[in-house]
């Protein structure tokens, strides 16, 4: 018996971690949180004293946004605009929107970095004199000069695969959080010691705001054209929504309900950090001063037009470009590296070439596509010369786009795949014979199709930046996917298989490798083929996370005593069964621990892992070729074989397959 | 199912059903047909010998033989109410192209197809691997179907 010890070779573990609705909506919050720096200062600047009114106005409309991912997210774990609009509306449309998507990501960076460079150098242009350096500051000039830099870290850092991690989410919403108190505080203080005047609710809208709108006869900047005029150029305050898609398979259990905590958290913020105190900004500071000194610094100048002495003035002027810089910066890495991981999705459904997802040789990222959006925003950076307005301008175009077709999808998934029993619906719903008819999502969709169209009119730049460059990128994508078929290799037999980024570490002994699975429950889950993993999934549906440590066991059959571990030696279908695990595993938000054992007896190493990990339970699916009766009587006589004399517990066994189980106590 | 209780191999096996085969057997073919005419009277069942042996090779696990020596092949019948097995040890080992290892002990068992016998069964099979894990070689030197049916009963 002992003799099969030797032929047991490495084992690697692969963790999955999820994370509570708090660091979801960290996450979440780095990107769509920092529009409260620039937002503000570009609708001022866009059409007049309005401006708090409107930036309100999309806090809320973000509310009834972050409600539609909800349910989309129920639908497909992971999902985003590209998945949930390729699965209703086929693929043509999904390039359509993935090409606005990823127009979104390449503004973001530059909007976000030059806004940062702009805090900085405002503040630079204060603070400098006190240490007697009088260097004239071009604050645009700066604010490139910094987002060049930042951008260029920030491809370092990804090319390397640098992960970015939740905790420091948390910590800078933390700090923001607090500057953000702070200054509500402070902002309150002022206004009872200057008194409080509303705001006036008057729209001026500048030439260059208006845009084509302004030869149009019907398109009279008053009434309700004007709202929705105001709104368009206001929206850019919602960008970053989509992070809350991608960031939906890491949340953990229960799933939706978690979702629905970091949805309301993050709504909370917006409409306090972005539009409360963008609205006490206007109250505060007098709006031709906003314009005149204030609209590329809004928070600054706010920090600087409070009642409190000056010396406090400038430690609170400070803070905010401290937690400017924090967010900004952040929103920058997150831009990369949402661009990175769309324009990956598409590659992997044969849109873009092969070469382009070509991983680098050193680090295994893909390199070509993180440096092709490093370089894009750069240009952008360096075209904009530092004019955040003009950023703006251009910017809303992606965001209200691709949220559009993310909206539509939503409504089409109601009445093409009504059967399926969401988890989650989004409310005001009437029910017409058997489709439950989405008339809550039907406003909502309205309302952002009209804010749509409307800016093609109002927004030149971004109409035809974004038009030009939805075009090209669907014509690359379209030219792509047709040469990639036509190179197919009919003699290929594998297809490649999405590699899950896993990481593998490897132990001498098997029971070295289950000490640090210390919780009191633990059950092994043996698996072998990727369409049948049901019992995992009933193991995971009743399983407690923080009571049960569930690993995932793969025996990898080998013959030969050296072999050593590396993940290329698995096939195509063994790297599809670790990706279904995963899968799995995210939809539930459990943990799991896969596991590959190398070795040439599948069933003793099944129990032999068993004992050695002391698991209270095995849970198996059932052998197609031999059955569940057969199966419990192979390791009835391995039992035997392997059990050791001293053993003085019990573990139970089950083999699950569609509703059925058969049992055994192995004692 | 809830598992094992105390069980004793002598339950299931009595001592006439113990056969040492100094001149062992030509193949595993041999093995088993000596096996089932061993036992075949004890089963009132409809089917033939020779549908029982051809049974028997289509078993899912006909061909294990463990690395010790030990081969255990094992069939289910309707009408069996009680375990029949038989106890063949060949001190000449029998070979096989079809196994890996040369087989010193087989246990046949034939077991009630009764889902309420059946963890009686796989209880059965764990204590069949577990009495013989270690001692092949020392029941293989033994002269005395008696040794070998006191060596099992002094077993826990």
């Amino acid at each position: 018996m002992n003799k099969k010890i030797k032929n047991v070779f490495i084992l690697s573990t692969a963790v999955l971690s999820f994370i509570s609705f708090w660091r979801a909506g960290a996450i979440v919050l780095c990107d769509f949180g920092s529009s409260a720096y620039y937002a503000g200062g570009i609708a001022a600047k866009a059409y007049g004293p309005a401006f708090p009114y409107f930036i309100l106005a999309v806090m809320i409309l973000a509310g009834l946004l972050l409600m539609a991912y909800i349910e989309s997210s129920s639908l497909f774990t992971r999902g985003g605009v590209y998945v949930v609009v390729r699965e209703t509306m086929g693929k043509p449309m999904a390039k359509l929107s993935v090409s606005a998507l990823v127009f979104d990501y390449l503004l973001t960076a530059p909007i976000s970095a030059v806004s940062a460079g702009l805090y900085l150098a405002y503040l630079l242009e204060i603070i400098l004199p006190y240490f007697k350096i009088n260097w004239h500051i071009n604050p645009r000039f700066v604010a490139v000069i910094f987002s060049l830099a930042v951008i260029f870290y920030f491809w370092k850092e990804n090319i390397k695969g640098v992960k970015e991690s939740s905790q420091n989410n948390i910590r800078i919403i933390w700090f923001v959080s607090f500057v953000g108190i702070l200054l509500l505080i402070l902002s309150f203080y002022t206004i009872q010691k200057k008194g409080f005047v509303w705001p006036e609710f008057k729209f001026s809208f500048s030439d260059e705001s208006l845009g084509w709108a302004k030869y149009v006869d019907f398109l009279k900047p008053v009434g309700i054209i004007g709202i929705i005029m105001a709104m368009g150029h206001s929206i850019l305050a919602l960008s970053g929504l989509e992070t809350l898609a991608q960031v939906y398979r890491e949340i953990e259990d229960p799933k939706i309900k978690n979702l629905k905590k970091a949805v309301i958290l993050i709504f909370i913020f917006g409409l306090i950090f972005t539009g409360v105190l963008t609205f006490l900004s206007s109250v505060i500071i007098p709006y031709d001063k906003i314009i005149s000194d204030y609209s590329e610094n809004l928070l600054s100048g706010l920090a600087m037009e409070l009642s409190v002495p000056y010396y406090l003035k400038i430690s609170m002027k400070t803070l905010v470009v401290v937690s400017a810089l924090l967010m900004l910066v952040g929103a920058v890495n997150t831009a990369i590296v949402g661009a990175n991981g769309i324009l990956n999705r598409v590659a992997e459904d044969g849109i873009l070439p092969d070469s382009v997802r070509k991983l680098h040789p050193k680090y295994g990222t893909t390199y070509k596509v993180i440096t092709i959006v490093a370089i894009l925003q750069s240009v952008i950076v360096v075209l904009s010369k530092g004019d955040v307005f003009l950023l703006g301008e251009a910017y809303a175009f992606g965001v209200l786009w691709s949220l559009s077709f993310n909206l539509l999808a939503i409504i089409f998934l109601r009445f093409k795949d009504y059967e399926h029993k969401r988890e989650w619906k989004y409310p005001f719903n009437i029910k017409i014979r058997k489709y439950d008819v989405p008339i809550g999502l039907i406003l909502v969709f309205l309302i952002i199709f009209s804010l749509s169209v409307i800016n093609l009119f109002t927004k030149n730049i971004a109409t035809i930046l974004g038009i030009s460059f939805s075009i090209i990128l669907y014509l690359v994508f379209t030219y792509s996917e047709k040469k990639q078929s036509e190179d197919e290799d009919i003699h290929k037999i594998e297809e490649d298989v999405d590699e899950e980024k896993v990481n593998i570490s490897t132990e001498k002994e098997i029971s070295d490798m289950f000490k640090r699975f210390t919780k009191p429950e633990k059950i092994l889950v043996p698996v072998r083929n990727p369409n049948n993993l049901s019992h995992l999934k009933s193991v995971l549906e009743k399983a407690n996370d923080d009571q049960t440590d569930i690993v995932v066991l793969y025996v990898k059959v080998e013959k030969g005593y050296e072999y050593a571990l590396n993940y290329d030696n698995l096939t195509n279908e063994e790297k599809e069964l670790f990706r279904e695990i995963i899968l799995i595993a995210e939809k539930y938000g459990k943990t799991v621990h896969p596991v590959i054992i190398f070795s040439n007896d599948p069933v003793y190493i099944i129990l032999y892992s068993a004992i050695a990990g002391r698991f209270n339970k095995i849970v198996m699916g059932v052998s197609p070729s031999v059955g569940a009766e057969a199966q419990l009587e192979n390791i009835a006589l391995e039992w035997g074989m392997i059990r050791p004399d001293n053993f003085n517990s019990k573990i139970d066994i089950s083999i699950i397959w569609e509703s059925r189980e058969l049992s055994y106590k192995l004692e | 199912m809830t598992g094992q209780k105390a069980f004793s191999l002598s339950s299931v096996l009595s001592c006439e059903n113990i056969i040492i085969k100094k001149e062992g057997f030509k193949d595993l073919k041999s093995l088993i047909d000596f096996g089932i005419s061993f036992l075949y009277p004890s089963i009132s069942d409809s089917v033939t010998i020779n549908a029982l042996k051809e049974k028997m090779e289509k078993s899912p696990s006909f061909y294990t033989v463990f690395d010790n020596g030990l081969f255990i092949p094992h069939l289910k019948f309707e009408s069996l109410n009680d375990f029949k097995s038989v106890l063949i040890i060949t001190p000449k080992p029998v070979k096989d192209n079809n196994i890996k290892y040369d087989i010193f002990l087989t246990f046949m068992l034939f077991s009630p197809l009764s889902k309420s016998f059946f963890e009686k069964h796989l209880n059965i099979l764990s204590s069949v691997t577990k009495a013989f894990r270690d001692s092949v070689p020392q029941i293989v030197l033994m002269k005395e179907p008696s040794e070998v049916c006191s060596y099992i009963k002094s077993l826990k």
